[in-house]
C-alpha cells in the first residue's frame, strides 16, 4: 500500500514538474545555447557550474535536443541578435539587448567592486576620482545601473581594460595592471582565494539586485515559443529546483536571497 | 585709444568669428578622434574575438581527439592516422603543424615499451632526451607522419618543465590546455617563430575521472598538437586591418620574451593609438596588443576638420571686413552728421546772432498743437524773461492792442492759408508792467502737409516802439506849430474838411474863428521877438482852456490863430466861446516879470449859415476877422452874411 502510495504521489509529481509535456516548446529542430566561463556560473575546466546545471534541466523538462557550447560573452550577444545562437544564460538586459533577445528570469543578485586595498579607495565614488586607476570588465558585461554609470565614464577617459573572462582580470589585478573589477556573487571563491583576498576589498554599488535570465534570440524562436520556454523557467523556481541548484553552489540562505526575486 | 575704439567692433567680430571656428575645429577634432578610437577598438576587438574562436575550434578539435581515444581502449596507429587524416586539418586548423599522440610510461615499463615501439616499424625509436626519469612521457605517433614531424617522435615534453606544466594542467582539468611560449623540438628554423603546443589528455578505457584525484590516478597520456602563431594568425577568418600592427603576448605581461606574435615585427613604433585587450584561452591568459600605423589615421582621419578651419578663417576674415566695412560707412554718416549739425549749428548761431544783435526775437509756431516757442529776446522786448510767459498762442493774441488785434490775426491768417507767403504786422503788445509796446511781427509758413495746410509758422517780432515814437514826432512836427504846439495849417485844415465832412452827413453845425492878436506887432519891437514867443506860447494855452476837448484850436501866421468847434448847438454858442476867447485875451499877461496887455479880434463863420466848403467858411471867418480889427479890434464879428441877432458890443 504504501508502495503503491508512493508510486502515485512520484507519478503526480513528475507530471505536475513536467507541463513541457501538454504544450512544450518546438523542439523539431536541434537548438543551440552557448555558455560562458564564469565563476560559479559555469567553468569549463570541470564542466561543472550554476548554467550548465540549468542547461540541463532545461534540455530535460523540455525534451528537445540542445546542443551547449562555451563561448565568450561578447560572442555570444553577437550570435544571440544574429539568430545563429538560440539560447544563454544568466543575461541582464538593457534597451539595446531588449531589441533582439528575449528573457526569462531565475535569479536576481547584486554587483561588487573588487579593489586593491592599496588604491586608496574607500567608497565606490573614490575610484573615478583618482585618475590613476584603471578598471577591468568582461568584454560584453552590462551590471547594475551605478555600475554601468562608472563603467561607461572610466571608459570615456579611456581607463577601462577589457577581458575576455575573469581569469585575465584577476591576474591584471594581482600585477596591479588594474586596481578595480566588478563582480557577482558567483565569483566570491575566486575573490576569496588566497593572494587576491589579502590585496582586495568589496565594496557594494549600493543598486538594487539585477535579474538574470535565460536569453532568447528573437530572431530564432518566435514569440510564442518564448513564452513556453519562459514557462518553463517559471515551473523551475516554482518547484524550488532553481533554488536546489544554487544550493549547490551556495550557502542555503544566499541561494534564496538569489532565486527569490519578483520579476 | 580712439583708433582702437574704431577698430574694436571689427576686432570684435574677428575674435568671435574666429573663436567659433577653433570650438567647430576642436568638436570636429574630437569627432574624428572618437570615430578613430572607435575604429581602432573595433578591429582590436575583432582581433581579439576570432582569436578566441580559433583557439575554441582547436580545443573542440582536441575534445574530438579525446572523444575518439574515449571511445576505445587500444587505439592502433593505423585508425589515429586515419582519424587525423579525416579531420582535414585545413583552414580553419592552420596552424597546427600536427596531432600526435604521447603514451604515459613509468620507468619500470621504459625498455619494454621501446622494444615494442621499435617492433612495430621503428627500429630507431628511442625516447629523448635520455636520463633517468620517474616516468616517461615520450611521443609514440606525429600525424601526418612526414617532413620535420618525423623528429618529434619519441620527445618526451614531459621532461621540459613549460611542457609539462600544460599537460599536467590538462590532466588535473579533463580538458584541452595550451603550454606557454615555446619553441618546439622540431622546429630549427628561426624565421617559423614561436608557438605553443595543445595539450588533451588520454585517461583509461573506462576509469573515473569525476574529481581530480581520479583523472590524475586514470591518466594513460596525451593528445598534442603544436600550433604555429604565425601561421595561426594570417588564417584568421576575415581580414585584419592593415594598418593596425597586432602583437599578442603570452600572459599579461608584454616584453619581448613573452611576444608570441607580431603583425609588423620590424616596425618602429610610435602610434597614434595604443590599446590592449585580454584573452583567455586554453588555461592561459594572453594580451592583444595593437597599435595604429601611420596610414590608420591618414585612412580613417579623414577630418573635415581642415576644412572647418580653412572654411572657418576665410569667413571670419570676409565678417571682418564686412564689419570694416559697415563700420568705416558708418562712421562716415556719423562724421557727416556730425558735420552737417555743426554747420546748421553755426548757421543757427550765425541766424541767432543776427537777429538778437538787430534786436529781433524768432518765435516758432506749431498749428497742430498751437504751442509757440519765443526765443529769449522775444520775450525781453515786452518785459519777460523765458519760463515765465505760457507758450500757447492765445496768451499772445490777448496782449495785442484791440485796435490792432484784428488786423494782425488777419494778415497772420492770410498767410496761413496761403494767400501771401509772408505777412507783417504792426500793432501794439501790452508788457509785462502793462505799457504799450510798438512791435512788428514777420513770419511765413515753413511747413504745410500734402493737402497744403499749414503745419509749422515761423516769423520774428522786432521792438519797433523808438521808430513808432520818432514817426509820431515827426508827422506832429509836420502838423503843428513849433511854437506854441497847435495844430499847423495842415492840420486844422484837414481837421476842418473831416469835421465838415460829419457835418454835412449829420446836419450839425459847425463855426470856424478867425483869431487875430491886436497890436501884437508892438509887442515884438517893444519887448523882443523872444517875448513875443512867450505871448504866443501864453495865448495859445489860453486858447485852450477856453475849449471844449472836441474843440481844435491852430496857428496860422504869425498871430493869427484859427479855431474849429464842430458839433455846435447855436450860433449863439459860438458866440459865447468866441466872447470868453476875447476876455481871456484881454486879461494881462505877466512875462518875464512884465505885464503886457494885448487884445484879440474874433472873425465867426458857421456852416451851415455862412458857407457849405471850406474855403467859404475860411473866407467868411477871415472877412469877419478884418471886419471885427476894422472895428477898433478887441472884438467878435460874425460873418456879415450872418442871419442872427446882433452881437452885444463889445467893451474897451
Amino acid at each position: 500500500m504504501t508502495s503503491f502510495l508512493k508510486a502515485v504521489l512520484l507519478c503526480v509529481t513528475l507530471s505536475c514538474s513536467s507541463p513541457v509535456i501538454a504544450a512544450g516548446p518546438d523542439c523539431s529542430r536541434p537548438l543551440t545555447l552557448a555558455l560562458h566561463e564564469h565563476g560559479l556560473l559555469y567553468d569549463s575546466a570541470t564542466d561543472r557550474g550554476i548554467d550548465r546545471d540549468i542547461a540541463d534541466e532545461l534540455i530535460r523538462r523540455s525534451g528537445c535536443k540542445i546542443t551547449v557550447t562555451v563561448i565568450q560573452r561578447a560572442r555570444i550577444w553577437q550570435l544571440i541578435e544574429s539568430g545563429a545562437l538560440d539560447f544563454s544564460l544568466s543575461g541582464i538586459t538593457n534597451a539595446e539587448r531588449d531589441q533582439f533577445a528575449g528573457f526569462a528570469w531565475y535569479f536576481s543578485n547584486k554587483y561588487y567592486l573588487l579593489v586593491r586595498r592599496d588604491a586608496g579607495v574607500a567608497g565606490i565614488s573614490d575610484f573615478p576620482r583618482n585618475s590613476t586607476l584603471r578598471l577591468g570588465v568582461i568584454r560584453g558585461f552590462r551590471y547594475s545601473k551605478t555600475a554601468n554609470a562608472l563603467v561607461d565614464q572610466l571608459a570615456e577617459g579611456r581607463r577601462v581594460s577589457f577581458a575576455s573572462g575573469l581569469d585575465p582580470l584577476y591576474e591584471l589585478l594581482l600585477g596591479n595592471r588594474i586596481q578595480g573589477m566588478i563582480i557577482e556573487p558567483f565569483d566570491y571563491p575566486a575573490a576569496e582565494n588566497g593572494k587576491i583576498r589579502e590585496q582586495s576589498s568589496i565594496l557594494e554599488f549600493g543598486d538594487d539586485p539585477v535579474p538574470h535570465g535565460l536569453i532568447m534570440s528573437k530572431k530564432s524562436l518566435s514569440t510564442t515559443e518564448q513564452g513556453k520556454w519562459r514557462e518553463i523557467m517559471r515551473a523551475m523556481r516554482e518547484d524550488g529546483t532553481t533554488q536546489r541548484i544554487f544550493e549547490k553552489y551556495f550557502p542555503a540562505e544566499l541561494a534564496r536571497t538569489l532565486t527569490h526575486f519578483s520579476d | 585709444m580712439t583708433r582702437l575704439r574704431r577698430h574694436l567692433p571689427v576686432l570684435l567680430v574677428l575674435c568671435t568669428a574666429l573663436g567659433a571656428t577653433g570650438l567647430l575645429w576642436q568638436h570636429e577634432q574630437q569627432i574624428t578622434e572618437r570615430r578613430l578610437r572607435a575604429r581602432f577598438d573595433d578591429s582590436l576587438r575583432d582581433v581579439a574575438s576570432r582569436v578566441v574562436q580559433r583557439m575554441s575550434t582547436y580545443e573542440q578539435m582536441m575534445r574530438g581527439v579525446q572523444g575518439f581515444h574515449a571511445g576505445s581502449a587500444d587505439i592502433r596507429p593505423q585508425e589515429f592516422a586515419a582519424y587525423v587524416s579525416s579531420l582535414q586539418l585545413g583552414a580553419e586548423f592552420a596552424g597546427i603543424q600536427g596531432i600526435g599522440r604521447i603514451s604515459l610510461i613509468p620507468t619500470a615499463d621504459k625498455l619494454r615499451f621501446i622494444n615494442t615501439m621499435r617492433d612495430q616499424g621503428m627500429p630507431d625509436y628511442t625516447i629523448h632526451p635520455p636520463g633517468e626519469r620517474p616516468v616517461y612521457a615520450p611521443i609514440i605517433q606525429v600525424e601526418p607522419y612526414a617532413g620535420r614531424n618525423l623528429v618529434a617522435l619519441g620527445f618526451d615534453p614531459y621532461s621540459d618543465p613549460l611542457r609539462r606544466a600544460a599537460m599536467e594542467a590538462a590532466r588535473d582539468a579533463g580538458i584541452p590546455r595550451i603550454t606557454g611560449k615555446l619553441r618546439q623540438i622540431l622546429d630549427q628554423r628561426p624565421e617559423d617563430g614561436p608557438s605553443f603546443i595543445l595539450y588533451a589528455p588520454i585517461f583509461h578505457h573506462g576509469a573515473a575521472i569525476t574529481t581530480l584525484a581520479e583523472r590524475r590516478a586514470g591518466i594513460a597520456g596525451w593528445v598534442y598538437a603544436p600550433v604555429r602563431l604565425a601561421e595561426m594568425m594570417a588564417s584568421l577568418y576575415g581580414s585584419t586591418d592593415p594598418d593596425i600592427a597586432f602583437h599578442i603576448h603570452d600572459g599579461i605581461e608584454n616584453t619581448s620574451e613573452s611576444l608570441l606574435y607580431a603583425s609588423h615585427p620590424d616596425s618602429q613604433f610610435n602610434p597614434l593609438l595604443h590599446g590592449y585587450e585580454y584573452i583567455q584561452v586554453g588555461g592561459h591568459s594572453w594580451t592583444i596588443e595593437a597599435y595604429s600605423l601611420p596610414g590608420f589615421a591618414a585612412r580613417y582621419a579623414r577630418s573635415d576638420a581642415n576644412t572647418i578651419a580653412i572654411s572657418g578663417i576665410c569667413l571670419s576674415l570676409l565678417l571682418a571686413l564686412l564689419t570694416r566695412i559697415l563700420s568705416t560707412a558708418r562712421q562716415m554718416a556719423i562724421n557727416l552728421a556730425q558735420r552737417m549739425t555743426e554747420d546748421l549749428r553755426s548757421s543757427e548761431e550765425r541766424w541767432k546772432f543776427a537777429l538778437e544783435g538787430a534786436g529781433d526775437g524768432v518765435w516758432d509756431r506749431d498749428l497742430s498743437t498751437d504751442t509757440v516757442f519765443y526765443s529769449r529776446r522775444c520775450l525781453e522786448i515786452f518785459g519777460y524773461v523765458p519760463g515765465e510767459f505760457p507758450p500757447v498762442r492765445s496768451a499772445w493774441i490777448s496782449r495785442i492792442h484791440p485796435e490792432d488785434r484784428a488786423a494782425a490775426l488777419a494778415d497772420t491768417e492770410a498767410c496761413i492759408n496761403g494767400h501771401q507767403e509772408s505777412f507783417a504786422s504792426e500793432y501794439r503788445l501790452r508788457c509785462k508792467d502793462d505799457t504799450w509796446k510798438w512791435v512788428l511781427s514777420r513770419g511765413r509758413v515753413m511747413h504745410r502737409d500734402q493737402n497744403g495746410k499749414a503745419l509749422r509758422l515761423i516769423g520774428t517780432i522786432s521792438d519797433i516802439d523808438a521808430r513808432k515814437t520818432i514817426e509820431e514826432q515827426i508827422r506832429h512836427m509836420a502838423q503843428h506849430d513849433q511854437l506854441t504846439n497847435l495844430p499847423n495849417r495842415a492840420l486844422f485844415a484837414d481837421r476842418l474838411q473831416q469835421a465838415l465832412s460829419l457835418a454835412r452827413r449829420d446836419h450839425t453845425h459847425l463855426a470856424l474863428f478867425f483869431v487875430d492878436l491886436d497890436e501884437f506887432k508892438s509887442v515884438n519891437d517893444r519887448f523882443g521877438h523872444g517875448i513875443g514867443d512867450l505871448l504866443l506860447q501864453e495865448v495859445a494855452q489860453r486858447l485852450h482852456a477856453c475849449l471844449r476837448e472836441s474843440d481844435t484850436a491852430g496857428r496860422i501866421g504869425g498871430d493869427e490863430f484859427v479855431i474849429l468847434l464842430p458839433a455846435l448847438g447855436t450860433m449863439q454858442d459860438a458866440w459865447h466861446v468866441a466872447e470868453k476867447i476875447r476876455s481871456a485875451m484881454a486879461e494881462p499877461f505877466i512875462l518875464d516879470r512884465q505885464t503886457i496887455r494885448i487884445s484879440a479880434s474874433i472873425g465867426i463863420a458857421c456852416h451851415p449859415e455862412h458857407g457849405d466848403t471850406d474855403t467859404v467858411l475860411w473866407t467868411a471867418a477871415d472877412v469877419a476877422m478884418y471886419a471885427a480889427k476894422e472895428a477898433g479890434g478887441n472884438r467878435v464879428a460874425f460873418s456879415e452874411t450872418c442871419t442872427f441877432p446882433p452881437v452885444p458890443a463889445t467893451p474897451h
